[in-house]
């Protein structure tokens, strides 16, 4: 009898929770699907107000023998050798957080980490942008140097078919952003589209060992599409400064102070899907006492053609500067000559390169670039080569055909 | 005679582009039958999927994008600007990180993007024709 009263209370309260398990669910089921509801929403709503996208590219680089006449070794860029694979002159990461403050305006940070500085996050732009109104947005912070055809996204690999941009025309000036304000412009003219941006800012600039301080920069610059093609100019004028005594024991005959400085560019693109053209000039020329800084013409053309997955391409480029007569060798013995040299560089390239588009956002690349004509009828030049070991020798390769091998995988996510 | 193959290879490339997509499903542009906007010429269509524009004679468009990697999508762009998902994926890399634009908002499904495009004026997307409603406005048709 007791055990059956026992059996009876067990059977109810299992009936009784049994209930409350069922009601249980159903509110737990609702609260869940509600909590899940409002995930989604919230979901939805951080998807428009924060972005965060990011690339990564590894890339290897090696040389075939280069070297001077007297046996020097001769390193493009200063860093890649034929030694062993340079591994961490192109290798990098980036991420990128757009953040909405609100309907008409954002805030964008990019940080970005180099292997060669041992990936140390450096922020490479943070601004704030505003939407005026539906075509007018202003911009102030740290942006890109808007220079070149395809200035804004330098470090995105990925959304170009090099490995190495044109390193005759994009490595002139050896930086790609700077301290500023800027306004943008978007409107149509029929089917074609026009961005017109002009902005304000300065920059430091740190080159053959000297630094250069680039201030009231200021330029505008216009890109329009139509259909398949773009073109692009620029144009930026800035004061720039100096201080070269300590470089040249105690000489101050060569410094600037706030001399004037401009850089210009041109470039147009055709793009079908299929076949693409693209190229770009450029001129950079800096006023300097004794005319010590020569003026840099750069340019270079591209064709490729998609075949699917693959993309082959070719590339023609050259770097050339004025004549080393128009440095005026009278001021302090002719330092002025020896300037010019550092900083003038001459040189054309070929460029064959094959780019696999292995998935959307990720893609492999090989190229090899091979480098000619470093000389001028006035002096030797090591094009975008140099000696490590004596950074102010000139002799120029005498390699017959100095070359860059280059493989990456590239990544945007 | 390498003129000639090659005018020939060029000739028949259009031919593998068509037959290609012969056996995607039609797709229409759509937009709100409530939405001020009554006709789109080609050119506005592509500037506003491709980050180009976000209004159309003073009415802002927000372009909505089935799930990457959707058939129909891939079809969709290759009909509207001639390029391939890895083509797009380079073209948006390029607006991201300029910070210019961003590539349109993903919706999970073409039932999704229908019932969003009904509900609301200010988006513009693609569904196969056949799924036309009468809440919804057609402005171009891709076969």
């Amino acid at each position: 009898m007791y055990r059956d009263w026992r059996l009876a209370a067990a059977i109810a309260v299992a009936t009784l929770s049994g209930h409350a398990i069922a009601e249980d669910s159903l509110e737990e089921r609702l609260a869940l699907a509600e909590s899940r509801l409002a995930s989604l929403e919230k979901q939805g709503n951080n998807e428009d107000r924060v972005q965060i996208n990011g690339f990564l590219t590894f890339a290897m680089e090696k040389t075939n023998r280069t070297e001077d006449a007297a046996g020097n070794g001769l390193y493009y860029q200063g860093v890649v050798g034929n030694e062993d694979w340079n591994l961490d002159r192109l290798t990098r990461a980036g991420v990128q957080i757009n953040s909405k403050i609100s309907d008409d305006a954002e805030a964008v940070v990019q940080i970005l980490g180099r292997a060669n500085e041992d990936f140390s996050a450096e922020v490479q732009w943070a601004y704030v942008s505003y939407d005026i109104n539906s075509s007018l947005t202003a911009r102030a912070g740290r942006l890109m140097l808007p220079f070149y055809l395809h200035s804004q996204y330098t470090q995105v690999g990925y959304a170009y078919p090099w490995i190495d941009l044109p390193g005759e025309m994009y490595s002139v000036i050896p930086l790609d952003t700077m301290e500023g304000m800027d306004l943008t412009w978007n409107f149509n003219t029929g089917n074609v589209a026009h961005s017109i941006n002009a902005f304000w800012g300065g920059m430091d600039v740190l080159s053959q060992g000297s630094l250069f301080e680039v201030r009231n920069q200021h330029g505008i610059n216009i890109r329009s599409n139509l259909g398949n093609w773009t073109g692009w100019y620029s144009y930026t004028n800035s004061e720039v400064s100096i201080d070269l005594s300590d470089a040249l024991l105690g000489l101050t005959a060569f410094n600037m102070d706030h001399h004037y400085a401009y850089f210009t560019g041109l470039g147009l693109q055709y793009d079908n899907g299929s076949l693409f053209v693209m190229g770009e000039r450029g001129r950079l020329d800096l006023s300097t006492p004794a005319n010590w800084f020569p003026t840099l013409d750069s340019a270079y053309i591209t064709a490729g053609y998609r075949i699917g997955k693959f993309t082959p391409h070719l590339t023609w480029a050259t770097i050339e500067h004025n004549s080393i007569s128009d440095v005026d060798l009278s001021v302090a013995g002719g330092t002025g000559g020896f300037l010019f040299q550092q900083f003038g560089d001459h040189q054309k390239s070929w460029t064959a390169g094959l780019r696999y588009d292995l998935t959307p956002g990720i893609s492999l690349k090989a190229e090899v670039a091979t480098y000619y004509d470093f000389d001028d009828s006035d002096y030797k030049s090591n094009g975008l080569f140099s000696d490590p070991v004596t950074p102010t020798n000139l002799a120029g390769p005498d390699t017959e055909d100095p070359t860059v091998y280059r493989f990456a995988v590239e990544s945007v996510f | 005679m390498i003129k000639r193959i090659l005018i020939t290879v060029l000739l028949s490339l259009p031919l593998f582009a068509t037959a290609q997509t012969a056996t995607a499903e039609e797709l229409a542009v759509i937009v709100s039958k409530n939405s001020p906007v009554t006709s789109l010429t080609d050119a506005e269509i592509q500037q506003l999927f491709s980050g180009q524009s976000r209004s159309v004679g003073g009415n802002s468009l927000q372009p909505l994008d089935l799930p990457g990697g959707d058939a129909q999508r891939n079809a969709f762009y290759q009909q509207l600007l001639g390029r391939s998902p890895d083509q797009m994926r380079s073209h948006w890399a390029r607006l991201i990180f300029t910070g210019k634009a961003r590539p349109p908002r993903e919706v999970n499904s073409p039932r999704e993007m229908k019932t969003m495009i009904e509900s609301s004026e200010s988006f513009i997307g693609y569904i196969p024709a056949a799924d036309v409603s009468d809440k919804v406005k057609v402005l171009k048709l891709f076969n």
